[in-house]
């Protein structure tokens, strides 16, 4: 069992302590011991480079369509989220690049590691949840961030989509004491969080949050997703691990994703929205995620 | 029957290791903190314990300085459990004997390296392959939860043609394939050292043919390629066949016939 002691070092029984370099060698030195393919979980080249677009300050439209045109389904994609009701063009866009320009180039860039990203969260027999509740998560987020202003929306939705990628790590890596882990939820023998980190030495926040870094989100996107279960913990990441703990219980409670045990409950009151807009607020993530979901298929 | 203490405070790693000891037949017990492990050692005297290194109340070290000093445990084996980051205290310890240590989180294989060196080989090493009597293989559709019958269903459907091993899968869902893949690949280890090395997954027969199988069959692919296979997936058109060319992990290796695959394999 470890027991975190501050947040550069992770305690264990009988003085074993990690500052967070070791944790992070031993994340992957683990992850890639259990896995079959000898190798981290790599994001799909197309995400790779929406997300490197995504950080190019110099980066413009021609970047990004380049990277679209080469997948035919993926152009198709961006051109049915411009012509959606969500954008309400007058007339629909025709070309890539109006498409682009209706959605936004970031957004655009959101909606290409998603879709792309997706392959991801299909292997397993609980695929379909882990993506329902990641994307509901990445909407979610990037909604209380608009709302509490604390951090910016457009930054949100990637933490958001890959908060629990960890989860895919470890069934992926690991389908059997993933299964043995859900079901000592369900017997109620300990958080699911307390049951990996008596298993592999971390959690899956931890897990995500470094397979983040090797995937090139900011730091304080990676420090969120460390901590989105202790918000209290994180550093640079600090108002974006509350809004990702509040996003994630706000996609369990517009039904997306099947928690292991009892679903956490958003403290969206916490976060300084009015009790009355708590719930516009779960209607309009839930709406949203049966949009994008249909619109990523 | 033998008899296997874990001790461990993380339920996780009980109910992992005794998953792992099932094919060894014995009887598991189990102990929370090292001072419960000793109390049991001493009741029991059990023929191997897997002693975890840092637990509260009583850690590895103590528990195994107990376990040495008692005369009645001074003799039994013990394989210790260690975190990624505790290898330096496991140097410390082996001072006070013990048979071996696995690094949590541990995986079958290097599982059942060190547990075999005490306990022998798992009973159901040596039994394949055996005849596919068709109650067994529609077992799979009706005991997946059944993990006792693992063994039996995995010696039904892999069968040894000569050149190369067939494993005839009529479902490979992922509830079924969470059961069968430890027994699987003791099986495929089996066969690698009587020298095969080829493998076709035959999904001919599959009861499902829906994509959301597929990542049960990928899987099942990587278990063959770690116990050195080559492997190749043959199945039926359709929405499955589509799902398994769009997974990198199967590409090139996935035929329309059992005949296709074995020539691919040749």
């Amino acid at each position: 069992m470890i027991a975190i002691d501050s947040k550069d070092t992770v305690m264990m029984h009988t003085e074993v302590a990690l500052d967070r370099d070791a944790l992070r060698d031993c994340v992957r030195s683990t992850l890639t011991r259990l896995s079959r393919t000898g190798e981290l979980p790599a994001l799909p080249a197309t995400a790779t480079a929406a997300l490197a677009v995504a950080r190019d300050p110099d980066a413009g439209m021609e970047e990004l369509c380049g990277i679209i045109r080469v997948d035919v389904g993926l152009s198709a994609r961006i051109l049915r989220v411009a012509n959606s009701a969500a954008y309400a063009r007058r007339a629909p866009a025709k070309t890539l690049k109006e498409a682009v320009l209706t959605v936004g180039l970031r957004k655009t860039c959101d909606l290409l590691v998603a879709a792309s990203a997706r392959k991801l969260f299909e292997t397993g027999h609980r695929a379909e949840h882990l993506w329902n509740h990641a994307l509901a998560a990445g909407i979610a987020a990037e909604e209380l961030a608009r709302l509490t202003r604390g951090v910016e929306p457009a930054a949100a939705f990637l933490p958001g989509l890959f908060h629990d990628v960890g989860r895919i790590a470890f069934m992926l890596a690991d389908p059997l004491a993933y299964d043995v882990i859900v079901g000592l939820v369900h017997e109620g023998a300990g958080t699911p969080n307390d049951l990996e980190r008596g298993w592999y030495g971390f959690d899956h926040a931890e897990a995500g949050a470094i397979l983040a870094e090797d995937w090139g989100l900011a730091a304080d996107q990676c420090d969120g997703i460390r901590w989105h279960h202790r918000p209290e913990e994180a550093e640079v990441g600090l108002r974006l691990a509350g809004i990702l703990q509040a996003a994630d219980a706000l996609a369990y409670a517009s039904g997306c994703g099947l928690h292991p045990g009892n679903a956490p409950v958003a403290d969206l009151v916490g976060l300084g929205i009015a009790a009355e807009d708590a719930e516009a607020c779960r209607e309009r993530v839930r709406a949203a995620f049966l949009q994008q979901n249909d619109l990523l298929r | 029957m033998k008899t296997v203490l874990t001790v461990d405070d993380s339920r996780v790693v009980r109910s992992m290791a005794s998953r792992h000891l099932q094919p060894y037949g014995c009887r598991v017990l189990e102990a929370g903190n090292g001072r419960e492990g000793v109390e049991a050692a001493r009741t029991h005297e059990p023929d191997l314990i897997l002693l975890d290194v840092t637990m509260p109340v009583m850690d590895g070290r103590q528990a195994l300085t107990a376990i040495r000093a008692d005369a009645g445990t001074t003799d039994i084996p013990v394989i210790m459990l260690a975190p990624g980051s505790a290898r330096e205290l496991v140097d410390e310890i082996a001072a006070l004997g013990i048979a071996g240590c696995l690094v949590k989180p541990f995986e079958q294989c290097g599982f059942d390296r060190e547990v075999s060196k005490i306990l022998g080989p798992p009973a159901s090493a040596a039994r394949l392959p055996v005849d596919q009597p068709r109650e067994l293989v529609e077992q799979v559709h009706l005991a997946a939860a059944a993990v006792a019958t693992a063994e039996e269903l995995v010696s039904a459907l892999l069968v040894d043609e000569g050149r190369c091993a067939v494993l005839r899968l009529p479902d490979p869902r992922a509830a079924v394939f969470t059961t069968v893949l430890p027994a699987l690949q003791r099986a495929l280890r089996a066969l690698a050292g009587a020298g095969r090395h080829t493998l076709i997954v035959d999904l001919a027969d599959l009861a499902e043919t829906k994509a959301d199988v597929a990542g049960a069959v990928v899987g099942l692919v990587g278990a063959a390629d770690r116990a050195g296979f080559r492997t190749a997936v043959c199945a039926p058109p359709g929405p499955l066949a589509e799902r398994l060319e769009q997974l990198a992990q199967t590409q090139n290796r996935l035929y329309a016939s059992r005949q296709a695959a074995r020539e691919a394999l040749q």
